[in-house]
């Protein structure tokens, strides 16, 4: 291609080069391989980012064609035009509705849509032959760039004061991306797919009706929040809605009704209110983890849950975790000041001080102590769901000190006490994940390569599979999370590792 | 090092993992001996207490019911083994044993029933 312009280097997965003039895109690069590609391809990865196939490349680049035969960027084309999509047969259906953002999220998507009327079941089911009928009509999705004034006036015509909106916070001199689905446009930051028909029209699911304010703020309009599901086959999205419905059967908190194994109540948000039958389960695991831990060296101790805040202070927790702290205070011996206690929001700073009493030298060494302590946080109302996420709560936390060269082996100890404990309690699959050093941290990278280095070798010792969550440890060490995936698939986060190679 | 997990989360993660059958070392009630007829009732009693002492947790259930409502009853609340007793039962100190979600029964001597179920019971850890 000898054209005058400028060339570019493209560089593909398995290692090859082609050379192009700068500024083509991903489309004219899939016809250049092969038709076939061009017919399969939907969206590239340029340098690592997700690039529409009408985007020119503007310089050497690592370059990936995506088809619908990979995962990630499929289900997330699909739910994004599927989004457009909706909006368009929403405002088809129902011209005066103003249209505001709707975004991606897990197994399908939402758009916010303001309308004096509510949304009705019978509603969305027009709404979802309305698409059908979008997609049927395989209609063409177009990209342009266009400047902030521009931008601003084609949607003062229109009359969508929301989209104005968007355009204005977005920074001066930044070109802004237009979309249409068919004449339907929309203010997005894409990518997209090529035309409507590439959607599957039975794999697709509006769910929902929800209130949501304008920008998550009560000051502004209330909008009504569409909630839809996609997928790329009618499969799996049958798949996905039967785990809901058995989701629905399973709730806990439906299950802890009818059980009688514990309620809660509004003088109490997010504190378990625990009946005999639920606390009897409850007992039966503490008995049983109880015993785990001894077998496996761990010393029980017990610690305080009113505790002054000069402890939290110094623990750091009162500087960044205050707004999370239950306070309480109290007029001590009729001292003029009151004292102002918290109660623990986690055990360890308490661990700490029994360790600061007690070692007497290295042979010690390793201290496995291990606390059933009642914590308390403070959680957002709305945050709060059954027992799976509570203000007061009991952490089954033990600190393990130790010197550098038992990290390793300490860890591994660990790692397989908690497969023992999964295991017996049913679950045969679970993952491991390791977060490592994040960008703020403490300790030079020496001390950082160790760590982590003796979390993966412990884990390599247990099993042979494990997850990297680059730059998501804390900042004081490294850490491992263990996820289980239950009876119907889905996955849950449960015990938590943490290495900290300065205090404990 | 530390090491955190949450009972409470746990339990609500078990619950929906079983649908609230839990394995028998765990459910709150893991026996109930129900009567058929009010004459069963002293065995009833007998049982439970044999039960009781072999460390199981075990309730009677002698209301003046048709035996198929405290079945239904007992399985809804997730109850994983139901022991019934009528005249035949006590003549033969014998119960029928009913697993949750299984169908029919099975009948064998009192102090049979007992030795199986207290080795059912046991932990993971102590079995
Ligand atoms: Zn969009
Ligand atoms: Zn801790």
């Amino acid at each position: 291609m000898a054209d005058g312009q400028p060339q570019i280097s493209l560089t593909f997965p398995d290692g090859s080069a082609r050379h192009y003039p700068a500024g083509i895109t991903p489309a004219e690069v899939a016809a250049d391989i092969a038709p076939s590609l061009a017919k399969r391809a939907i969206s590239a990865q340029v340098n690592g980012a997700h690039w529409d196939l009408q985007w020119p490349i503007p310089g050497d680049a690592a370059i990936t064609l995506n088809t619908m035969k990979d995962d990630a960027p499929a289900l997330e084309l699909i739910r994004h035009d599927l989004a457009h999509v909706m909006a368009r047969a929403v405002q088809e259906l129902w011209p005066d509705v103003k249209v505001t953002i709707g975004p991606v999220i897990e197994h399908g998507w939402y758009y916010d849509f303001d309308r004096a009327e509510p949304f009705t079941p019978e509603d969305l089911g027009r709404i979802e032959a309305k698409m059908r009928e979008i997609i049927a009509a395989r209609d063409p999705v177009l990209t342009e760039l266009w400047d902030r004034e521009r931008a601003i006036r084609h949607y003062e015509q229109t009359g969508e004061p929301y989209k104005v909106e968007l355009v204005q916070a977005i920074p001066e001199g930044q070109p802004i991306r237009m979309y249409w689905h068919g004449p339907w446009q929309d203010l997005c930051r894409g990518p997209h797919l090529q035309h409507t028909g590439q959607l599957p029209a039975d794999a697709f699911k509006l769910m929902a009706v929800a209130g949501a304010y304008w920008r998550g703020d009560s000051n502004r309009p209330m909008l009504q929040r569409i909630y839809g599901v996609g997928f790329r086959t009618r499969d799996d999205l049958k798949a996905h809605l039967t785990m809901l419905e058995e989701a629905a059967k399973r709730d806990h908190r439906k299950l802890g009704r009818e059980m009688a194994l514990f309620h809660f109540q509004e003088e109490a948000p997010g504190m378990v209110f625990w009946h005999p039958d639920g606390w009897t389960i409850y007992r039966a695991l503490e008995d049983y983890m109880r015993r785990r831990l001894t077998a496996a060296g761990y010393r029980e101790i017990r610690t305080p849950q009113v505790v002054d805040r000069k402890l939290w202070e110094a623990s750091g927790h009162w500087d960044k975790y205050r707004e999370n702290m239950f306070i309480t205070e109290i007029d001590e011996e009729h001292a003029n000041e009151k004292r102002v206690n918290a109660l623990k929001p986690m055990n360890c700073p308490c661990h700490v001080q029994i360790f600061n009493q007690g070692i007497k030298s290295y042979r010690d060494l390793p201290m496995r102590l291990a606390e059933f302590g009642s914590c308390h946080r403070y959680e957002a109302h709305g945050a709060l769901h059954g027992l799976m996420r509570v203000r007061g709560f009991t952490q089954d936390d033990a600190h393990i000190f130790c010197t550098e060269d038992q990290i390793e082996d300490e860890t591994a100890r660990f790692i397989d006490l908690l497969s023992t404990v999964y295991r017996d309690t049913g679950f045969a699959k679970f993952d491991i994940k390791l977060s490592t050093r994040p960008e703020v941290r403490v300790g030079s990278d020496a001390v950082w390569d160790k760590a982590e280095a003796a979390l993966e070798k412990a884990i390599l010792k247990v099993r042979n599979d494990y997850e990297v969550d680059p730059g998501e440890g804390a900042f004081y060490g490294p850490k491992l999370d263990f996820k289980l995936t239950d009876a119907i698939g889905r996955e849950w986060q449960c015990g938590t590792f943490q290495s900290a190679s300065s205090a404990s | 090092m530390a090491v955190r997990h949450l009972p409470e989360r746990f339990i609500g993660i078990l619950i929906e993992n079983y649908a609230g059958r839990l394995p028998m070392w765990l459910a709150p009630r893991q026996v109930v001996v129900a009567s058929i007829v009010s004459e069963a009732d002293g065995f009833v009693a007998e049982a439970v207490a044999a039960l009781r002492a072999a460390g199981l947790r075990a309730d009677a259930d002698t209301r003046n019911e048709k035996i198929n409502y405290k079945v239904r009853e007992h399985s809804l609340a997730k109850v994983p083994v139901i022991l019934a007793i009528g005249q035949r039962e006590v003549a033969e100190r014998t119960v029928s044993m009913r697993r949750l979600g299984e169908q029919g029964q099975e009948v064998l001597a009192l102090e049979e029933a007992v030795a199986r179920l207290a080795a059912e019971v046991l932990p993971p850890d102590l079995a």
